[in-house]
């Protein structure tokens, strides 16, 4: 029964609803004695720390009740009270005992990872290298979030400059489970730690991305197919046509974002009438480019 | 006696930020901030197709992308000689109106609050010192503001989708304005969460400021500094509307005067980089960087306005626009940007007020055959941000970025001034070097955001170290 | 070929996809991932069969639509296009003649692979004429052999224009 769960339409499709039917069951089984809350500790590393900004963004569940009842956040540089050594002490207890990791931004190898120094640690610097490679050792599950986590992202758009990688490169042999996107939709996110909190691992395809968010093209979900079939094509931004000329990337993308959209599903980028870049495709953002072409679009007569 | 101390990482903040300041009798006698992650933006930009710049410029930072995308756009309008419609500038500044409103909340709640407020049992929370001086009641009141402007921040970044299409990392920005219509259920989706926000604003944030304020009294004194403040300009001159903000404008100790960018360098002194001179224009190919410079200490390069650090911010504006006039100091700061966030509410329903519905503000651009070059400077959430860019056979040859947090974190420049944050910590009683509470205080204050301060452009081989001190 | 024929081609291709996809559940038993991949993939078809009989309406009312600015061309469904042979057509092109078609300012864009020339134009995976990173008019065998090994059904989906000769 529960594999079926949130994934298959005729479920509800409104906005939300997978999330929605993961956290109700967490509430359910929480009821039963069976939920158990686990450590969580989120890294930052070479990134923008824009996913940690999405997951506050996140709404049933939200980020207060992730916070208070779905886990223990023991470890977060944007929020966390302590500050100094006594952060990155925090880091190292919480190795003590069984936890989740989660980790967002890229790893930069550049001059043994010192581009990307996260704190102190008996009076030296803890790169970004060092901690994803400790923590990623010892990690009970660990969670890419975001492009730069998942395969370099942004962070390691050619040239490259600071040598940055996806967590998989320093953890070759621990399995991730992949969420990318740029950032993540919160709901990727909460909805897969509902899962892990309730039920263990969610099921992935074979690049590590749950099924239940990342299996379906953004193209066959998408409302603005029809143009697309007729040959209806959007000359620019704004048009409520089909992107593709443009640059769209929804043929290429598996996320859920036609159905369940952004921000509390108010809007997507194709709502917006603008072009899918593919932020959550493998090879963002180099394969993905260019985001915006004008000159596939017109046809200039006296070539 | 002197005792060094190091807090890294410098947490609440965006990025990843060291702070190393020598204590001296008690007293703060000598700061340095650096940044502590590398990306190298500028770099990357090259060769990539001009539009992409917008939405690849707003992956320099989580909290304020939206900033990157308006200074982008300015920049792309300008080389491309595109006069944005009036609608254009109206919707484009309401979705930055909504980043104000979200990043000046979570910037109060989450990442100043735990400073002062020891918020409920959460291990989240755990904090090392014990100067939290706010009474119980009033503690669980404010916690439960913290729990509640989650809900309202996640608002504003609601409004911006409605418009933006996603946030962060919006879609909507873009060169002419923005890609959605102001339909009538946009502007009367904006307004409903619009009033929700400013009541909350209103009721809870700013009171919540001064109830922090009265027991921290002392913060009226500290984190001054220079006392220079710059901004490029917020919500001006518009044709019809003229400035609902505050027009470009610096202060000095020689007073109040027009801003004029063409007063604004880049010097190296103190920075990573090997260059000829040590003084250098925003539109200028930069040197190569030289991690051994023995005389350096930071990637970050330091701006000077007319060879003078400048503070930028929402303080820096309030006092500019003669909207507040209390002071310059950490306090001030945090005041500032909670009346702020009421100021730029108002200034948002201002302009839904102005829209005209279902006018379609994008056309369809060509880049120039030649070169051409263009600049966007704007004020965003944390002060004055600088796009520069150059363009050749249709790609861009040349990027350039200032952020807000250059100016308030650089390093010091070959005239002895230290950068505007280091210069704030001067002079700062520090109670127990074990457990230095008043240096995040007083960073804080700022709102940092060193993914921006350090996305800095490096060329050439590699470094071979980079040590941290 | 007519719209309407063509739509009518892709309801029959779609049906048979369906069918396969009901006879391949039958066999799996248990709630396995592989099920579930084969009812998405059955909702998509029935998704695509839905849209696809919106248009044959839409075709019956009215003329067959013309798609502006695209000579040559024809309504791409996005993936299971059957066409002629490779060698039907015997246009070529030398490196430089494939280069024109780079798919900018109204121009198709063509791409070879092992000799023979493709229409991308309308593909769905050739967003503005790129695709992950690679360009239109250009000779992209090395690329395909390194990304799509074993797939070389992916080109039995694409037009051919022609061949490339030196
Ligand atoms: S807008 Fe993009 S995802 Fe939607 S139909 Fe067109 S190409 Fe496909």
């Amino acid at each position: 029964m529960r594999g079926n769960q949130g994934i298959l339409p005729p479920e509800p499709m409104t906005n939300d609803a997978v999330a929605e039917r993961l956290v109700r069951a967490a509430r359910r089984s929480k009821d039963m004695g069976r939920f158990q809350k686990q450590n969580l500790v989120y890294l930052e590393l070479n990134g923008c720390s824009g996913n940690i900004i999405s997951l506050l963004n996140g709404r049933n569940p939200d980020f207060a009740y992730m916070v208070n009842d779905m886990v223990n956040l023991r470890y977060s540089n944007s929020l966390m009270a302590a500050e100094g050594a006594q952060a990155t002490e925090k880091l190292f207890e919480a190795m003590n005992e069984p936890f989740i990791l989660a980790v967002e931004g890229a790893v930069s190898l550049r001059d043994e990872g010192m581009y990307n120094v996260i704190g102190m640690h008996n009076g030296s610097p803890l790169t970004g290298l060092e901690a994803a490679r400790m923590l990623g050792e010892k990690a009970d599950t660990i969670l890419a979030v975001g492009a730069c986590a998942t395969h370099g992202g942004v962070s390691a758009a050619r040239p490259n400059p600071s040598e940055s990688v996806g967590l998989q490169s320093v953890l070759p042999d621990r399995e991730l489970i992949k969420l990318p996107g740029c950032p993540v939709n919160p709901r990727w996110f909460l909805g897969t730690l509902a899962h892990i909190v309730l039920y263990g691992k969610p099921d992935t395809d074979s690049l590590g991305r749950p099924l239940m968010f990342y299996s379906t093209l953004i193209h066959d979900r998408c409302p603005r197919r029809p143009f697309f079939d007729r040959g209806i094509f959007a000359e620019k931004l704004g048009d409520p046509t089909c992107l593709f000329k443009l640059g769209c990337r929804g043929p290429v993308t598996r996320t859920d974002c036609p159905t369940k959209e952004w921000n509390s599903g108010v809007n997507w980028p194709i709502g917006a009438n603008t072009p899918c870049i593919g932020c959550a495709q493998f090879g963002f953002p180099d394969a993905m480019e260019p985001f915006i072409s004008y000159d596939t679009t017109r046809v200039v007569e006296d070539e | 006696m002197s005792k060094r101390i190091v807090v890294n990482p410098l947490t609440r903040i965006s990025g990843f930020m060291e702070v190393d300041v020598k204590v001296e009798n008690g007293q703060v006698v000598d700061a340095q901030t650096k940044g502590n992650m590398f990306r190298g933006f500028e770099q990357m930009l090259m060769g990539r197709s001009p539009f992409d710049a917008v939405y690849f410029t707003q992956r320099i930072c989580g909290i304020c992308s939206a900033a990157h995308s308006m200074a982008s756009s300015l920049a792309l309008e300008d080389a491309l000689n595109i006069e944005p419609m009036e609608q254009g500038r109206y919707l484009r500044d309401i979705i930055h109106c909504c980043e104000f409103l979200q990043n000046h909340i979570r910037h109060f709640y989450q990442y100043t609050l735990p400073d002062f407020v020891k918020i409920e049992q959460n291990p989240l929370f755990q904090a090392d010192h014990t100067d939290f001086r706010v009474p119980a009641a009033a503690t669980a009141q404010l916690s439960r503001h913290y729990f509640e402007s989650l809900t309202i921040s996640r608002r504003c970044h609601e409004m911006l989708a409605i418009l933006g299409g996603k946030a962060p990392h919006n879609h909507g920005v873009f060169v002419g304005g923005v890609t959605t219509k102001a339909t009538a259920e946009v502007v009367a989706g904006l307004s409903s969460i619009l009033t929700e926000v400013t009541a909350f604003i209103e009721e809870k944030m700013v009171p919540d400021v001064y109830e922090i304020a009265r027991y921290y009294p002392e913060y009226y004194r500290l984190g001054g500094g220079y006392g220079n403040l710059m901004t490029y300009g917020a919500f001006d001159r518009y044709r019809e509307l003229g400035t609902l903000y505050v027009d470009p404008l610096v202060w000095t100790r020689d007073g109040k005067e027009p801003f004029d960018e063409r007063k604004i360098t880049e010097n190296i002194d103190r920075a990573w980089y090997r260059g000829a001179k040590n003084t250098y224009e925003p539109d200028e190919e930069m040197p190569e960087p030289d991690r051994k410079k023995a005389s350096a200490y930071s990637f970050v390069k330091a701006p000077r306005y007319d060879g003078l650090p400048m503070e930028v911010g929402p303080l820096a504006r309030l006092i500019l626009s003669g909207d507040y006039t209390n002071g310059v100091s950490a306090m001030d700061r945090t005041i500032a940007r909670a009346i702020e966030a009421l100021k730029i509410a108002g200034i948002m329903k201002t302009l839904l007020g102005e829209l005209i519905p279902d006018t379609d503000v994008q056309a369809e651009y060509t880049l120039p055959e030649t070169t051409a070059q263009g600049r966007g400077l704007t004020d965003t959430t944390r002060g004055g941000l600088g796009h520069w860019l150059k363009l050749k056979d249709r790609k861009l040859s040349f990027y350039q970025i200032i952020t807000p947090s250059t100016w308030d974190f650089s390093p010091a420049d070959d005239r002895g001034f230290r950068g505007v944050g280091e210069e704030a910590l001067m002079g700062t009683p520090v109670q127990n070097p074990d457990e230095p509470v008043e240096i995040g205080r007083i960073l804080r204050s700022f709102d940092p955001c060193m993914s921006c301060a350090t996305h800095v452009s490096v060329s050439g081989k590699p470094v071979k170290t980079i040590r941290v001190f | 070929m007519s719209n309407t024929e063509l739509l009518r081609m892709r309801m029959n291709q779609l049906v048979t996809q369906a069918r396969y996809d009901l006879s391949s559940l039958r066999a799996v038993s248990g709630d396995t991932p592989e099920r579930r991949l084969y009812l998405q993939r059955l909702w998509d078809t029935v998704t695509d069969m839905h849209v696809t009989s919106e248009l044959l309406a839409v075709n019956a009312a009215s003329p067959p639509v013309q798609t502006a600015g695209m000579p040559g061309q024809v309504v791409n469904s996005g993936n299971s296009m059957q066409n002629a042979a490779p060698g039907v057509n015997s246009r070529t092109f030398t490196v430089e003649e494939l280069a024109r078609y780079d798919g900018k300012n109204g121009r198709a864009a063509y791409v070879a692979v092992n000799g023979i020339v493709y229409d991308v134009t309308n593909n769905r995976t050739w967003a503005a004429a790129t695709h992950f990173g690679l360009p239109a008019g250009k000779d992209h065998t090395a690329a395909f052999a390194s990304c799509h090994a074993g797939q070389e059904a992916i080109l039995a989906q694409l037009p051919v224009v022609g061949r490339l000769v030196q």
